[in-house]
Parts: C-alpha cells; structure tokens; sequence
C-alpha cells in the first residue's frame, strides 16, 4: 500500500553507528536525508515493551509540544515493523556523565551547567511539565558547548520500562526527592531537588549513597536529613546546593528563583564547556575509555555499586510527566483504609470486640469473628492507588495484577476480595514492634497514604521476573501465591514490605562485612 | 510618545485584531515582511486572549464572558481551527489552551461553548481534518479530544461521514499522529457508552466493515490496537446487541482464530479475548459451534500451550475455561 511509505523511517533518516544501548533499546546516530543533518535514533521493540501504547503515544505528544534551545527537540517517530524509531536531536558532546569520566568538573563548569539546565526547568516547568529524571547522564552537550536536557517524558519513560526483564521498574533512587519516594504526591519542585543532587554528582563524581544499594537509598532518602555539598567549594556553591536539597518542596526556590542565585549569576558563557568536550577528547585519545569499552557490555548506567546480575532493572522509574498527571496520582489514592488504622472501631458491634482485644504484639489471626467488610469504594481506591505504580490508566479501578483483563471486563469482575479483611492486627518480633508502629504512625500522619513503593517497585516485580525462569504451572501457582500473599501483608501491615527488605538489606550488609 | 502605559485591549479589539491578522498572512510575498508581521500579532493576541482566560490563576469573571462572547459572533473558534498550521508554533499551543479552556467553561449546568459548537458542525470536522496535516496534527487532536469528552459533540462526529475518515488517518500517517488519531477514535467509541451503542446497532454493517479494514492493516500498532479497542466494545455491556450479532457471524470467528496464531505475541493475546467470546456464548449459533467443533482437537492442543508463560491467573483461568468448554462441544 502506497501510504506505507509515509511511514517508513527508512525513506526519511539513514541509521549509523549504535551509540547506546540500554534497557530500553537501542540508540543510533545516524542522519536525516532531506537535510544531510545528523540525528540520534532510539529504537524500541513494541513488542517486547511493557509500556502500553497509549502511555508511550501521551509522551510523544508531549514531547512534540516542547521547543526550546535547552531541551533535545524531538523529530518525529515512525514505525518499521514492531520496531518504533523515536528521532531526536543529536549532541555530539555526548551526556556529563561520560564527560566526567576522566574526572569530577571544576565548580566553574558546574556553574554553566547549573545555569542553563536551570533555564531548561524554566521553560519545562512554565509548560507544566515535569522532567522527573535530572542526573548527570541525562545532560548532553552540544558540539558548541550548549547544555540540553534529555530523556524525559518519553525516552525518560521508554527508558524505564522497555527492559527485557518484566515489570522491573524501579528507578535509580539516587536523584529521587523525598516526596517522590513516598508517593506522597510531588511537583516541580522534584526536579529542583534532583539538580542539587546532580550538582553534587558533578562535583564529587557520584551523587550522595552512591556506594549503597539503591534498595536501601529508598528509604534513607526520606529518612536522613538532606545531603550536604562538603569539601573544598565555595560558600556560593555549597549554598545553593542546599537551597536545592530542602526536605520541604515548598521551601526550595523555583528555577526562576535560583537563577538569580550569585553561584549562577557568576557563571561564565556557554562556550568554556567545550573545554570539557576537548578534555575528554584528548582523554580517549590517550586510552581513558579501554576500561569502559568493556564495561559497556555488562552495561547499564548504574553507580559502582551496582550488581549487573541483580533481579532488578535499575534504570529508570516511570512515572506521569505533567503535574496534571502527578496530581492525578494524588487523587486516585484515595482516602485511607479503615484497616490501617489500628484500633479503629467499626459502628457493627461484633467487631469491636476482636477489634480491641487483639495486641500489637500478639500474632491472633481471629477468623472466625471478622469485622464486617469494608465498604466497596475503599477497596478499589486502594487499588488505583497501587495501580499508579504500574502506570494504569487512573480510572480503572482494576485488579491488582492483572489489569489488562479485567479492565477490558468489567462485567466478568468479581469481588475476591472478601479473604482478605483480616481484623486490624499483625504479627511482629517484640523488637521492631516500635519501630514498625513508628513507621506506621509515620505513614498515616505525613500522608494518609500507604507507602506501598517497595511492593509495587521491587517485590512485586522481582517475582515476577522469576516467572519466565520456571516450567511447571504449578511453580507459576505457587509464585503468584507468594506476590498474594505479599500484597496480603502489605495491605493488613503497611509498611511491612520496607521493614523487611530493611531487614534483608541490613543483613546482608552485615555478612559482607565479616568476610 | 508614551513608553509607559500600555493602554488595557478590551476582548472585542483582542478578538478583532486576531480576525484581522488571520488573512493577512496571505498578504505579500511568502516569508516577505507583511506575512511575518501578520504572524507576530496573531502570536500577540493570543497570548493576550490567554491570559484573560488564565489570568494568572484568576481569571476576570466579566472579561472572559465578554472575550467568550465575542468568539462566538466572529466565528472565532472555526477560524483558529482552519488556519492554526498558519501560526507559528507557540501560537499552536496557545490556539489549543484557548479553545480547550472555553470548551470547559460553565455556568451552572450549561456549557455555552459546547452548545455553541453543537450548531458548527464544521468546527469539529476541522479539528478532525487537522489530521492531513502532520505540522499539527497533534494540535488539533488535543482540540478534537476535548470536544469528544461531551456526548452532544461526540455524536456529531459519530454519526456523520467524517468519522470513516479515522481509519485512513490511522493508516496513512506516522506512529505518534496515527497513534493520536486512534485514540480520538477509541474515545468517541467508548466514552459515551449508551449513545454510541444504539448508534452501532444501527450501523452494524457500516461500521464493522470499515473496522475490520484496520484490524487487518498491515500496520503492527494498528492491529493491535484495533484489536484491543474491539475487545473492549464487545465485552462492554452497553454493546450487548451487537456483541451478540458479532459472534453470530463466522467470518468473525475465522478472523479471530486466524489471529490467534499471528507471529505477534500481543497480538495473538489480544485475539484471545475476542475468541474467548465466541466460546463462552452459550447460546453458540449453528455455524459458530460447528467451527468450533471441527477444530476441537486443534484447539485443545493449541490452547493448553497457548501463552503459558503469562503470569496473569485470570487470563489462565478464562483459558482453562475455554478448554473446558471446547472439551465439551
């Protein structure tokens, strides 16, 4: 058919050279033959993608709505079989972080940097849009030096979640502002943290907890206070890394605010970057990169620390892209469950009496006196909320897991819900009973909201990612089991899932230091 | 001269001078100096349009009516539609907050737009046309989205010769268009549930002969979502009556099995669900059963090693389902 030919990339752009391979695919340069100009080409199996189509076809429109000298312009996307070819501006400069490789930048190339991806913000943010993924390796130079924020919205989200491994998700938590580890809904205020930390990777060559699992970073995040810029910069610099890095969105300054700030009003033209882009030239030349070519096949952009064989695809953690969506997010999750308030009493009198007699440090699992169910809404509030997580649309109130049939069903759903309103109690060693309350008072007050982030971001996905590696319908049985009963537990303990990959975490830990 | 005051432009001037600049850009030589002149205040008084109906976060009640107002006498909106490829490309993006902004206007319970555009047809046919043009179709598709989220304006599209037009914008122009294009069509097939049932009762034929051409495509995206969007509307309850008349008819059947074996994975599941409905109608039609019944063992072969690998229990238990039904025939 004549019109196929439209379609075709092949009749518009010539692909060249791989530049990069990731989770999510290929890149390619290569040039467009209208203009002989040069091009980068990011190429996705559909087929083998997780993401939904339509979630991919929300980033490009997007994308297609965003023209700015500070942002990579998008081109066009086409199709080629299930092959989807997303055509972008190409920097010849390549990203920071492989321009960091023959060492951390002096504070006066930050500052540029700093500058012009706060410009880049500016415009995003004016826009309405979130960027949600600002690290080193997302920041490409041109061949003149100009700085350009990339891979957001839709690479940033193909990124994450093209990966051969299924349903690995979770992001590399390195960059991630408290408020977006805790789902707790979050603004552009996001990326602002995220460019502090960036800042502090660019002058210390990694960003704060690089040597720890990202696993554990999680929940250090929230946890900790801000990092700190220490060592030997200037009062400006360190100054306006901790304007950045606030545990309060609301306290951090905007990009407009912090561009105004005299660590950037300092900053010199754009054009002393490409002494960055020379340094790293003549470092190649001299042999820096043999090392790197090699580790390129184990690959991924993960920090040292990173385990290339762990269960986990740590590449990128999806999300929505607009604040419109991000506060979709909030809304979808709904109020709290009456079952994580502990010792809430229902109006029905049986349950009052299972209700308050159960200690927190019992393991009484009453079955035969449960309290009334609660009312349907809850339930599938609570369930979008999860759903969120896995990039569903906000309103279907699907299954946990299997929303692909259910949503396209609704007339086939019911309700398997009702094994699971155990009374409000759970089981716990008397020594993290506290801690586990306190994480549990915490949750409710801050937020009102599970943090249900390691269910959904590690666990979850990480049995899953054993499926494909068992052969009998009955070990499949028994896996999906296992995510149940982890859903389960989550849902009757919230919070419990963190608790224990804490506790795994600290253990493991412990036994690496004894060898 | 005066540097300092920049006298207030009332909606009624804002709206005229936009008028006024629109044909202008036919005006001299192409990229000469009256044509980019035209451009810049059409861009000027759009953002100045834009910013009565944003107004910083609050918006002058009495303003926006009046702006609204002087849109519709003018025509503005059609206007803005048809020539949008024209502007340059902020003024694209301001063209669509600015439609989409008065579509979601209301007072009380009436929408003064919508009931505006009910009568101007040709707005929304415009706003569909903008898919000819790759420059903006996306613009114009968010413009088309928005209209499509009220029932009287989706059923404009609906019900007229226009909406055929869908399939060929879906096949004929590139991924992220097409994609759009697809989605505005499942919007107006799904988001008004009632109203677009009755009318694919009425149009059975029409309709399903022009979908099937994309189920078919040769187009990987297209197919598969054709598909998808096919099992949504079957198995919704509204499309009862047409759900029953489409597993009645054994080309669709055929379709479907042959589907089941596409070299595509997703394809192949999203078939699944289709073919599921044609097993599980108990009250299978002679011809439908008698497929059914010739390929049995087939089937049964083919089912118990169909996408075991998916981690999905629904999905295993509606396939242990179907074995057992096809068991039974």
């Amino acid at each position: 058919m004549d019109s196929q030919h439209h379609q075709d990339p092949e009749e518009f752009y010539v692909k060249q050279d791989r530049i990069g391979k990731g989770s999510f695919g290929e890149v390619y340069k290569g040039y467009d033959k209208r203009t002989q100009k040069t091009v980068a080409i990011k190429i996705i199996d559909l087929e083998s993608a997780e993401d939904e189509i339509e979630d991919i076809q929300q980033e490009i429109q997007i994308l297609s709505q965003l023209d700015s000298p500070h942002v990579t312009k998008y081109h066009g996307s086409y199709l080629k079989g299930s092959n989807l070819w997303i055509v972008m501006e190409y920097c010849s400069g390549g990203s920071c972080s492989d321009l960091m490789k023959p060492g951390v930048f002096r504070e006066e190339y930050i500052a540029i940097i700093v500058r012009e991806l706060l410009r880049g913000l500016e415009y995003l943010h004016s826009e309405g849009k979130l960027h949600r993924d600002i690290k080193a390796a997302n920041i490409l130079l041109s061949a003149g030096g100009e700085v350009k924020l990339a891979d957001f919205g839709v690479s940033g989200q193909l990124s994450g979640t093209l990966s051969a491994k299924k349903n690995t998700f979770v992001g590399t938590p390195y960059w991630m502002s408290p408020e977006v580890i805790k789902q707790s809904g979050y603004d552009h205020k996001a990326d602002i943290w995220s460019l502090g930390i960036t800042a502090i990777e660019l002058a210390k060559g990694e960003p704060p907890y690089a040597e720890l699992h990202p696993m554990k970073v999680l929940f250090l995040i929230p946890k900790n206070p801000p990092p700190v810029l220490d060592g030997n910069f200037s009062k400006p610099f360190r100054e306006f890394v901790s304007y950045c890095l606030q545990r309060d969105p609301r306290d951090r300054p905007s990009a407009r605010d912090l561009l105004k700030h005299k660590f950037i009003r300092m900053a010199k033209k754009t054009n002393y970057l490409t002494e960055l882009i020379e340094r790293h030239e003549r470092w190649k030349a001299e042999g820096g990169d043999r090392q790197d070519e090699e580790d390129r096949h184990s690959a991924s952009d993960l920090p040292a620390s990173g385990d290339p064989e762990d269960l986990w695809d740590f590449g990128t953690v999806r999300h929505a892209a607009t604040v419109g969506r991000a506060q979709t997010q909030i809304h979808v999750s709904g109020p709290p469950l009456t079952w994580e308030n502990n010792g809430t009493r229902r109006s029905d009198g049986s349950s009052d009496s299972s209700g308050s007699y159960i200690s927190t440090h019992s393991s009484i699992t009453v079955k035969g006196d449960l309290p009334p169910l609660p009312p349907s809404p809850a339930v599938s509030s609570r369930r979008s909320d999860q759903a969120t997580v896995r990039h569903m649309p906000p309103d279907n109130g699907g299954s946990r897991r299997s929303n692909h049939t259910v949503q396209r069903e609704p007339s086939d759903e019911y309700d398997d819900d009702y094994d699971d309103q155990y009374p409000d109690t759970y089981t716990t060693r008397a020594g993290s009973t506290a801690q586990l309350s306190e994480k549990m008072s915490h949750v409710q007050l801050e937020d009102d909201l599970p943090d249900t982030t390691m269910l959904d971001s590690v666990i979850l996905p990480a049995i899953s990612s054993l499926f494909p590696r068992v052969s009998s319908q009955e070990a499949r049985v028994a896996l999906s089991a296992l995510q149940r009963a982890f859903t389960d537990a989550e849902r009757i303990i919230p919070g419990v899932t963190m608790e224990l990959v804490n506790e795994i975490v600290e253990s493991v830990e412990r036994v690496e230091d004894e060898r | 001269m005066n540097f300092f005051k920049t006298k207030q432009r009332t909606p009624p001037d804002l709206v005229r001078g936009l008028r006024d600049a629109i044909p202008r850009l036919d005006h001299g030589a192409p990229g000469g100096e009256s044509r980019r002149k035209a451009n810049e205040d059409i861009s000027k008084n759009l953002q100045q349009i834009k910013a009565i109906l944003y107004g910083d976060g609050d918006p002058l009640p009495e303003l926006v009516a009046q702006l609204a107002q002087e849109t519709y006498t003018t025509d503005l909106l059609h206007h803005l539609v048809v020539n949008i490829a024209r502007f340059e490309f902020e003024a694209r993006k301001d063209v669509v907050q600015i439609f989409n902004n008065l579509l979601r206007r209301q007072i009380g319970s009436r929408w003064p737009t919508v009931e505006y555009l009910s009568g101007k047809h040709e707005v929304i046919f415009a706003a569909l046309a903008g898919y000819e043009n790759e420059e903006v179709a996306l613009n114009t598709g968010m413009i088309l989205k928005e209209m499509l989220r009220h029932e009287q304006l989706s059923k404009v599209l609906l019900y007229s010769d226009q909406f055929y037009k869908f399939p060929h914008y879906i096949e004929t122009t590139t991924f992220g268009i097409s994609c759009d294009a697809f989605a505005n069509l499942k919007e107006t097939l799904t988001r008004h549930k009632p109203m677009v049932a009755e009318y694919l009762d009425k149009n059975y034929d029409r309709f399903f002969s022009s979908f099937t051409t994309l189920i078919l495509s040769n187009n990987y995206v297209t197919k598969r979502q054709s598909l998808k969007l096919l099992g949504e509307i079957l198995l919704d309850r509204a499309n009862f009556n047409v759900m029953t008349k489409y597993i009645a008819n054994e080309a669709n059947l055929k379709m479907m099995m042959n589907l089941l074996r596409d070299k595509s994975k997703n394809i192949q599941f999203e078939a699944f669900h289709v073919f599921k409905v044609f097993v599980a109608n108990p009250k299978k039609p002679t011809q439908i059963e008698t497929i059914l019944r010739r390929n049995k063992d087939k089937l049964l072969v083919f089912l118990k090693s169909f996408h075991n690998d998916k981690e999905d229990e629904q999905f295993s238990d509606e396939k242990q389902f179907l074995i057992v039904q096809i068991q039974g025939l």
